[in-house]
């Protein structure tokens, strides 16, 4: 099955090859979405399964992001991703309301998949 | 010189020079001492010489006179001002007072030596029996001071004198109703005109009370402005003139036959008030010799202030140090003060030692009224004041230095966040991307898809190459490569071709070579001056000069922009002036508005 995928990262060069890798890998990335302000808006127009969703957004966190899309109805698995490093986030990490944490060098259909299954 | 806007007593509303050294000491010689005595004693002779005339006169006369209590109660009155008089003339600084007390205490005597039934006698004597009237008016506008300050009070002396000098010849040509026997021994008769007579007395008396109302309407208005001491030494005037005007006033209503001794009752209130008004006045000096004895050798930081305060009876005093270094006024804790502008309550004078400003006395306008005292406070913690100041200059200097390590520490921490962001947001990401478009190249080798890999191996290359870009930009960022390899000259041409507006850098002499750290902040000086002209002066050019002078690197950086850089706003400038503090250098900053901007930081080299 081919999971609906939402990539929310403010950074267009990840965003382009983020895209093709994951739907060479066989995803289907049905959405792009550079803030968090829009990120609700955006899952309930377009369904996704999973959201990937960068931590550092220009205007408000993933975190906060992730807390708001879990009072969505049927909401989707969200996988935190960012530049930084796990570790750098201490005890933030794992956050609640989502599925786990994935450093951006490491994105894979694997490394989703393997999130999504637990 | 410096970078902080300089506080310059231009905006003190009164600077008096209240140099510390102006003669108060006070130091009266033994001959001083006894003039002084023998002007007391002559003051005194005189008054009793003048009451036993007037007694004598009293006694002598056979015909139609006041009553002995009344004489009792004149002569009484009459030798209170003298005896007033004399207490004041005891001391120096009241002379004025005690000369018009005494005159007023003399000239009430003579209304008894027209008791002498002579022609020039009687007539000398009713022509200026009334004299302590205008005087007495005089005294008053003039206490505690004995000078009349301003044209209204002088105003209101001189129309006291006149109208007394041109009342009482007229009124004794017209003189009649007492009876022939005075017209016969007055010399100024002129004729019997009983409607004349009237008209001119009832003149006489409505000027005296128009003038006893403008008096204590002075004395009221002299009240209302002065300070604190100021009105303890007018306060018993005012409570004096209340039982004169309700006698006056009973006068009025039932005629001077009843009760006749009231009035020289009520007058004896008025020396009695004036007596206690300086008193008052010296009680508040002796205050002031207490304070240096409160002070002691090493007062507390502080407690002069307090001192001062107490002494001149001003809980708002403040004494705001002059700090030279920083060129600002600051608390004796080194904290700054700010001087009063014109148009509040409170005033700013000047305290000087040898024509130097050590300090500025902050306090309530109403003790300018009485200058004498508060130069007398300064000249008695004089020692005290200047110690306070090297203390007050030392606590800012402490201050200063605090301030600006703190601010160095929050420069860098900023900075190092900054980096770190810089670093995440720019290479970092760049460089994740690119280990993404890698793998998806990886994955598009394995297809066998050679067009599509190519594409993102281009792709790659770019995003590589704007990495590195940015990661030079933020390496220049840290420490400008070229500063160390070439040199301070080159290092800001660099900065100046980087500058969307044309700058012409000249930098004399070019190859000599600096320790680094004097190099480093000269770049920076100017970095940061530059970066401002872009990003706030609107300039359409700019010049960088460095020079070299015998132990000093000097920097100017000018700019025909808006001007109106300041300091406070922002930490870019700031920044700038700690580092080259931090260097013990200095900066100047010259921003008038709409007139372009002139940085001049000048940083010794120790060569």
């Amino acid at each position: 099955m081919d999971r609906r995928v939402l990539i929310v990262d403010d950074h267009a060069g990840f965003r382009s090859f983020a895209r093709r890798l994951l739907t060479a890998e066989g995803y289907d990335v049905i959405g792009e979405v550079a803030d968090g302000g829009s990120v609700v808006d955006a899952v309930r127009r377009f369904r996704p399964d999973v959201v990937l969703l960068d931590l550092r957004l220009p205007d408000v966190d993933g975190f906060e992001v992730a807390k708001r899309l879990a009072r969505e109805p049927d909401p989707p698995m969200v996988v935190l991703i960012s530049s930084r490093d796990a570790s750098d986030y201490g005890p933030r990490l794992p956050a609640p309301y989502t599925r786990g944490f994935l450093a951006k060098a490491n994105l894979s259909r694997a490394a989703i998949d393997l999130l999504c299954q637990m | 010189m410096t970078a902080a806007p300089t506080m310059l007593p231009r905006t003190v509303a009164v600077e008096r020079q209240w140099a510390a050294s102006a003669g108060l000491a006070g130091g009266s010689s033994g001959r001083a001492a006894s003039r002084g005595l023998l002007v007391v004693a002559s003051a005194g002779l005189g008054g009793a010489v003048l009451a036993s005339l007037a007694y004598a006169s009293w006694a002598s006369c056979q015909c139609d006179k006041i009553s002995a209590e009344t004489e009792a109660a004149r002569i009484v009155a009459g030798l209170s001002f003298v005896a007033a008089g004399m207490l004041a003339l005891g001391w120096e600084r009241f002379h004025r007072v005690g000369v018009l007390l005494t005159l007023v205490g003399c000239s009430w005597f003579i209304y008894e030596l027209g008791y002498v039934y002579q022609p020039i006698p009687y007539t000398a004597a009713r022509l200026t029996d009334g004299l302590w009237q205008p005087m007495l008016a005089h005294l008053a506008i003039a206490f505690p001071s004995g000078r009349l300050r301003s044209r209204w009070d002088r105003m209101v002396a001189v129309a006291a004198y006149a109208s007394y000098a041109l009342v009482s010849p007229i009124s004794l040509a017209f003189w009649h109703s007492r009876g022939p026997r005075l017209t016969a021994i007055n010399l100024l008769f002129v004729q019997d005109n009983p409607r004349f007579e009237g008209v001119v007395e009832l003149t006489g008396q409505g000027l005296v009370i128009a003038m006893a109302i403008a008096v204590f309407a002075t004395v009221l208005w002299h009240w209302r402005l002065a300070s604190l001491p100021g009105r303890r030494a007018l306060a018993p005037l005012l409570w004096a003139s209340g039982p004169l005007a309700a006698v006056v006033g009973m006068y009025a209503l039932v005629g001077t036959r009843y009760f006749p001794s009231l009035l020289p009752l009520a007058m004896t209130a008025l020396p009695v008030a004036f007596a206690m008004g300086l008193l008052r006045i010296r009680l508040q000096r002796a205050g002031i010799s207490g304070l240096v004895v409160e002070l002691g050798e090493h007062p507390q930081p502080g407690r002069l202030q307090a001192a001062l305060a107490r002494a001149l009876q001003d809980p708002t005093l403040k004494v705001a140090y002059w700090a030279r270094e920083s060129r600002q006024f600051v608390d004796v804790a080194g904290a700054p003060v700010e001087i009063p502008s014109e148009a509040s309550d409170a005033v700013a004078s000047r305290i000087e030692r040898d024509g130097e400003l050590i300090a500025m006395l902050v306090h309530d306008r109403a003790l300018l009224d009485d200058a004498e005292l508060v130069n007398a406070s300064v000249a008695a913690t004089r020692l005290a004041l200047n110690n306070e100041r090297l203390e007050a200059e030392v606590s800012a200097q402490l201050q200063e230095v605090r301030a600006s390590r703190a601010r160095i520490v929050a420069v860098r921490d900023a900075e190092r966040q900054r980096l770190e962001r810089d670093l995440h947001d720019g290479a970092q990401q760049r460089l994740v991307t690119l280990s993404l478009a890698l793998k998806l190249l990886q994955a598009r080798l394995a297809s066998g898809d050679d067009r599509l890999a190519q594409t993102t191996l281009r792709e790659a290359i770019d995003e590589l190459g704007v990495a590195l870009s940015e990661l030079r930009e933020l390496a220049r960022g840290i420490h400008p490569a070229i500063l160390t390899e070439a040199g301070l000259g080159p290092a800001l041409r660099s900065l100046a071709e980087r500058m969307p507006i044309p700058v012409k850098v000249t930098v004399a002499p070019e190859e000599r070579r600096l320790p680094q750290q004097i190099e480093v902040a000269c770049y920076y000086v100017a970095a940061e001056a530059l970066a401002n002209i872009s990003k706030h002066a609107r300039a359409t050019s700019a010049t960088v000069d460095v020079t070299q002078h015998v132990a000093t690197l000097r920097v100017r950086i000018d700019d025909d922009g808006r001007g109106g850089a300041d300091p406070t706003r922002g930490s870019g400038l700031q920044g700038m002036i700690d580092r080259v503090r931090a260097l013990d250098g200095q900066v100047a900053i010259d921003s008038p508005a709409g007139a372009g901007t002139r940085i001049t930081a000048s940083i010794p080299t120790g060569l």
